[in-house]
C-alpha cells in the first residue's frame, strides 16, 4: 500500500486557503454598508415593547389605544398574536391569542369599524378571523382555509366596495400553480364567501384598496391597477377589469400605497416598495417607487427613494400632512415629505434604478427626506411593518417587538 | 469505491450536484482529464421525481483533474445551475466552484479525500450575487485488521428558509427572495465497519457511525438560531446500520469512461 505523500496534502490545504480568499471577491454578495449617517431629522422613540423570546414578531396594526402584532417563523406549529395597550408611550403587553395551525402569521388589519380582526396565516394558510366585540379580548369567529388558501395567505387587506366588507388575500403559489388573488365577502364573516379567485401573476404580494380601485402588487409582473367598483370601467369586486399595469424599475413589487391628498383632493401618486433579497436580520434591499397616477390608464414612474444598504417594506400615510413612512428593515423607519409635485427635479436630483434604466427624480437628493428613525437606538433593528395613527407612529420591529415613536413635523 | 460514511455529508447540496438526465464529454491526455457536462438544474423534488426535458441544457459543469499519482487525484471545477430550487425555473441561479484531492490505495484499503466548495446564489435577472455559502470537508478511511474506520470532518453552510408545518420542508415555490440566515454546520464523524456477512452473492457490512455536531448562525445578527428550532446547538448523533451489497462492488459516481481515473 503507497503512504499518502505530503505533497498532496499541502497542495491541498494551500489552495484551499488560497480558493477561499479568493472566493470572497469572485461573485460575493456586495453588502453596502448601511447609511447611518443622514441630514434628516429623527424620529424620536417614545418606548418599546419586547415580546420573549425576542425576534419574531412581523406586521403591526394599531386602532385606538389597542395595537395587535403578529408572530413569524415561529417554532412551534401554535402561533401567538399579541395585544399591546399603545395609550401611554410604551407599548403595555395586555394579551396574546393563539392561532393553531400556522408556522408563521404575517398580515393583520382591523375592519374600519373596528368589529373585526383579521390574520393572515402561512404553513398552513388560512384567514383567521375575530370578532373585536372587546378590542382587547379578541373572539376567534372562524379560520377559514377553503381552497386555495391552504397554499398560504401572504397578505390579508380588508375594505369596502359599494359599502360590503371585503378581504383581499394574496395567496402564495403552489406547486405548479402560480399566485392567486382571493376576494372574500365578509358580510358574515363567521361563514366567509368567496367572491372571486383567480390566477393573475407567477406571484402577487400584497393589496391595496382605495376609492373602488384595487392596487395589486406583483412581484416582476409589476403593479397592476383593477376597477373593482370605482373606475368607471364597469368592474365588480366579482369581475374586476384591469385598468392598467406597470413595471416599474428593478421589478420585485411587493407593496403599494395610494395617496389621496386631502389638500387636492386627488389621487396623484402610488408608492411602491421593492422587495429585493435580504436575510432576515441581517440585510435588506429594495427602493420606494413613484408612480404618477393622474391617469390610472397609463400610469408612469417618476421618481424613486434608495437608502445604501437597506431595503424598504411596509408603508402607511400620515396623509393629512403629506408624509409617507416606510418600514426599512435594517434601514430603520423613513419618513418622506410626498406632498406637490415629486416627478420634476433637476438633472442633479435624478438617479438611476439599481437595475439600470431612465435616471428618475431622487426624493433623498430633492431633499424629501424628512427624519430617520430607530438608528439611534444603539441596538441593531429589522423593521417590518409600519403604521401612522392619531399623532403616533408605530413599527414593528422583528427583532425587538413594537416600537412607539414621534411622528416627522413638515419644515 | 463508495464514501465510506453512510449518511450524506452536510455539503451534499454544495460540493454535488445531482446525476439526471446528463450529457458529458470527457477528454484524457495523460496524466490531465478534461471534462464538460449539460444538464438540467431543477432538483428532484421527491426521490421519484424525474428530470424536466424542458431544463434539459440549461446548466453546465466543467472539471480538470491531474492524477500526479496512480492512485492519487487533484481536481477543480465549476458549474453554473439554473434555478436549482425552482422546479418551473425563475429562481435564484447558484454558481458553485470545488476543488479537492483524493487518493486511494489499490484494493481501497486506505483512502483520503480533502474538498473545498463554494456556492453562489445569483440573481440573474439582476446579475447580482444575492448569497454564498462554503463548505470544507476530509474524510479518511483504513482498515485495521478486519474493521473498517472512517473519519470525516466537515464545515459547511446551509441557509434557513420558511418552514412548513413539516419542520423539515420549506415552501416552494418560495414566497420571496429573502432568506431567514445562514447556518455554520461542524460535525465529526467517526464510523466502523465490521467483516462482511456474506449469503450467497450477498454480503451485509455492519456499520456503526457516532457524529458530533455543532450549528451556529453565520451572522450572529440573523434572527433564526439553531437553538430556537432545535432546542440546542449541539448535538449527537448514533446510527446503526447495514450496508447490503450483491454482486460486483459499486462503482464510484461521477466519473465514467476516460474520466474515471481509477479505470486506467
Amino acid at each position: 500500500m503507497p503512504r499518502y505523500p505530503r505533497f498532496v496534502i499541502c497542495p491541498v490545504i494551500c489552495a484551499a486557503l488560497v480558493a477561499c480568499s479568493a472566493g470572497e471577491v469572485m461573485d460575493a454578495p456586495k453588502e453596502a454598508p448601511l447609511v447611518t449617517s443622514f441630514a434628516a431629522g429623527r424620529l424620536s422613540a417614545l418606548g418599546r415593547g419586547s415580546v420573549k423570546p425576542s425576534g419574531r414578531t412581523a406586521e403591526v396594526f394599531v386602532r385606538g389605544s389597542t395595537a395587535y402584532t403578529t408572530t413569524w417563523n415561529n417554532s412551534g406549529t401554535t402561533s401567538a398574536v399579541y395585544i399591546w395597550d399603545v395609550a401611554g408611550n410604551t407599548p403595555v403587553l395586555v394579551d396574546s391569542i393563539a392561532v393553531d395551525g400556522a408556522r408563521t402569521l404575517g398580515d393583520i388589519a382591523v375592519s374600519d369599524d373596528g368589529t373585526l380582526l383579521i390574520v393572515a396565516t402561512e404553513s398552513n394558510g388560512s384567514l383567521a378571523i375575530f370578532s373585536l366585540a372587546n378590542p382587547r379580548k379578541p373572539v376567534l369567529l372562524t379560520q377559514y382555509a377553503e381552497a386555495p388558501l391552504r397554499l398560504g395567505v401572504h397578505t390579508a387587506e380588508i375594505g369596502r366596495v359599494g359599502g360590503t366588507l371585503y378581504a383581499f388575500l394574496a395567496i402564495d403559489p403552489g406547486s405548479g400553480v402560480g399566485g392567486q388573488l382571493v376576494i372574500v365577502d365578509l358580510s358574515n364573516p363567521a361563514s366567509p364567501r368567496q367572491v372571486l379567485s383567480r390566477h393573475i401573476a407567477s406571484y402577487i404580494h400584497d393589496t391595496f384598496l382605495r376609492d373602488g380601485l384595487l392596487y395589486l402588487a406583483l412581484w416582476d409582473e409589476g403593479m397592476a391597477i383593477w376597477d373593482v367598483g370605482g373606475g368607471g370601467q364597469g368592474g365588480t369586486v366579482s369581475a374586476p377589469v384591469e385598468l392598467s399595469r406597470i413595471r416599474t424599475a428593478n421589478g420585485e413589487v411587493h407593496n403599494i400605497w395610494s395617496f389621496s391628498d386631502p389638500a387636492t383632493g386627488l389621487t396623484k401618486y402610488a408608492f411602491v416598495g421593492e422587495e429585493a433579497f435580504g436575510t432576515v436580520g441581517v440585510s435588506s434591499a429594495g427602493d420606494v417607487h413613484v408612480v404618477d397616477m393622474s391617469n390610472p390608464n397609463l400610469p408612469r414612474e417618476v421618481a424613486l427613494y434608495t437608502v445604501a444598504g437597506a431595503g424598504t417594506h411596509n408603508f402607511s400615510m400620515d396623509e393629512p400632512n403629506g408624509i409617507l413612512y416606510a418600514a426599512y428593515y435594517n434601514g430603520g423607519v423613513r419618513a418622506l415629505d410626498v406632498r406637490g409635485d415629486l416627478g420634476t427635479c433637476t438633472d442633479v436630483q435624478r438617479s438611476s434604478p439599481a437595475k439600470g434604466g431612465a435616471a428618475l427624480c431622487d426624493l433623498s437628493r430633492m431633499n424629501r427626506e424628512l427624519a430617520v428613525g430607530l438608528l439611534d437606538q444603539g441596538i441593531p433593528v429589522y423593521v417590518w411593518g409600519i403604521q401612522y395613527l392619531n399623532g403616533a407612529v408605530y413599527a414593528s420591529d422583528m427583532i425587538n417587538g413594537i416600537w412607539k415613536l414621534r411622528p416627522a413635523t413638515r419644515p | 469505491m463508495v464514501r465510506p460514511i453512510a449518511k450524506f455529508p452536510i455539503n451534499h447540496h454544495l460540493a454535488q450536484i445531482l446525476e439526471r438526465g446528463v450529457g458529458i464529454a470527457a477528454l484524457r491526455l495523460g496524466r490531465i482529464i478534461v471534462e464538460g457536462a449539460t444538464f438540467g438544474g431543477d432538483e428532484p423534488a421527491t426521490p421519484s421525481s424525474l428530470p424536466r426535458i424542458s431544463r434539459f441544457g440549461d446548466s453546465w459543469s466543467a472539471r480538470a483533474t491531474v492524477l500526479p499519482h496512480a492512485s492519487t487525484e487533484l481536481q477543480a471545477s465549476y458549474a453554473r445551475v439554473a434555478s436549482p430550487e425552482e422546479l418551473a425555473g425563475g429562481g435564484l441561479d447558484q454558481r458553485k466552484r470545488s476543488i479537492s484531492a483524493r487518493a486511494e490505495s489499490p484494493g481501497g484499503g486506505r483512502y483520503l479525500l480533502a474538498e473545498w466548495a463554494r456556492t453562489v446564489e445569483r440573481d440573474h435577472r439582476r446579475d447580482r450575487a444575492a448569497f454564498a455559502y462554503e463548505s470544507a470537508l476530509a474524510e479518511a478511511a483504513v482498515h485495521v485488521g478486519e474493521l473498517g474506520v472512517s473519519l470525516r470532518i466537515e464545515q459547511s453552510e446551509r441557509p434557513e428558509e420558511d418552514r412548513l408545518l413539516d419542520a423539515f420542508r420549506t415552501p416552494r415555490p418560495s414566497r420571496d427572495l429573502s432568506i431567514n440566515g445562514i447556518t455554520r454546520w461542524r460535525a465529526a464523524t467517526l464510523a466502523l465497519v465490521a467483516p462482511a456477512v456474506t449469503q450467497g452473492a450477498i454480503a451485509g457490512y455492519p456499520f456503526v457511525e457516532l457524529a458530533t455536531l455543532s450549528a451556529h448562525a453565520r451572522d450572529s445578527r440573523s434572527l433564526f438560531t439553531p437553538e430556537r428550532l432545535y432546542g440546542t446547538s449541539h448535538f449527537w448523533m448514533l446510527t446503526g446500520g447495514v450496508r447490503i451489497r450483491a454482486g460486483h462492488p459499486h462503482a464510484r459516481m461521477g466519473r465514467y469512461g476516460v474520466a474515471n481515473s481509477t479505470g486506467h
